[in-house]
């Protein structure tokens, strides 16, 4: 998915419209560790970053970036592809969790998964290790409403749901449908 | 087959083509027989959870996790059998 992202940018850049992807605290290259880090850090930290950005400037969020991307203060507009409530991701995470347990002989249900994320401050999901503000936080996140928004699905970029695959692999042509998509909702967003 | 039955049969089939990246055209000729869990390598038990999240949200049913047997998830004719007992009681 973050390849067919990178791909989308450098589509972007082919329409002469700069774009960033920030690594949020724990993702990637950050110096944080995942399990230190909060549901609000997330937010936080996508507000610092659109205070540096170039203005004028859009948001544009896959499946659970869209409950955070209103944190983006002074954002034109705002592009989700896909949104996902927060407690629908969980959930998946969860049941990951409770199938390797299952694997190796353990049943154990979704209580008990976060009685583990309260007994020791985190919890390991699907190879991420959760911190407990992060776990309920995630549960509780909604995708706020927002101004001047457009979302769209996969089936409308002439793409599929990358985000679905065990092995995603990366999408040159839904990366292109996406960029130019992107490109005409922010000419539309600065238009007013 | 009735109407609903038949709707959640489409349902299962699309999410397999989405989380899989079979064509829809595979995936159409998927019978009751055709084996799933445990022939297919992209579906092991991690894409399972997955799974189970998407049938959520395309059919509006809510699974328990405690309900899940795997061996429902073995062959194509069990897993529509599965979501259509969530689906339409």
């Amino acid at each position: 998915m973050r390849r067919t992202l990178v791909l989308t940018m450098r589509a972007l850049a082919g329409l002469n419209i700069a774009s960033h992807l920030p690594d949020l605290p724990g993702q990637n290259d950050s110096p944080v560790a995942t399990s230190a880090v909060a549901w609000d850090d997330w937010r936080q930290a996508v507000a610092q970053f659109a205070a540096q950005m170039p203005q004028p400037f859009v948001t544009a969020a896959w499946r659970g970036g869209a409950l955070i991307d209103d944190a983006a203060a002074g954002a034109l507009g705002h592009w989700r592809m896909a949104p996902a409530a927060g407690a629908s991701i969980l959930k998946t995470m969860v049941r990951t969790r409770i199938a390797s347990e299952r694997e190796a002989g353990r049943t154990i249900g979704a209580s008990d998964v976060r009685a583990l994320a309260m007994r020791d401050g985190h919890v390991e999901l699907a190879g991420n290790r959760l911190s407990l503000a992060m776990f309920d936080g995630l549960e509780q996140a909604q995708c706020a409403e927002v101004e001047r928004l457009r979302i769209v699905a996969a089936a409308d970029m002439a793409g599929s749901a990358l985000w679905l695959r065990a092995e995603p692999g990366e999408d040159a042509a839904m990366a292109v449908a996406m960029a130019r998509d992107l490109a005409d909702w922010a000419v539309q967003c600065a238009a007013g | 087959m009735t109407d609903d039955r038949k709707m959640v049969e489409e349902t299962v089939r699309s999410t397999l083509v989405d989380m899989l990246g079979l064509s829809t055209a595979r995936v159409a000729e998927f019978d009751d027989a055709t084996p799933l869990f445990g022939a297919i390598p992209e579906l092991d038990s991690m894409a399972v959870a997955t799974l189970l999240t998407e049938l959520e949200d395309r059919l509006g049913i809510t699974i328990d996790d405690d309900d899940v047997d795997i061996e429902a998830f073995e062959s194509f004719g069990g897993l529509v059998a599965f979501a259509a007992r969530k689906a339409l009681g």
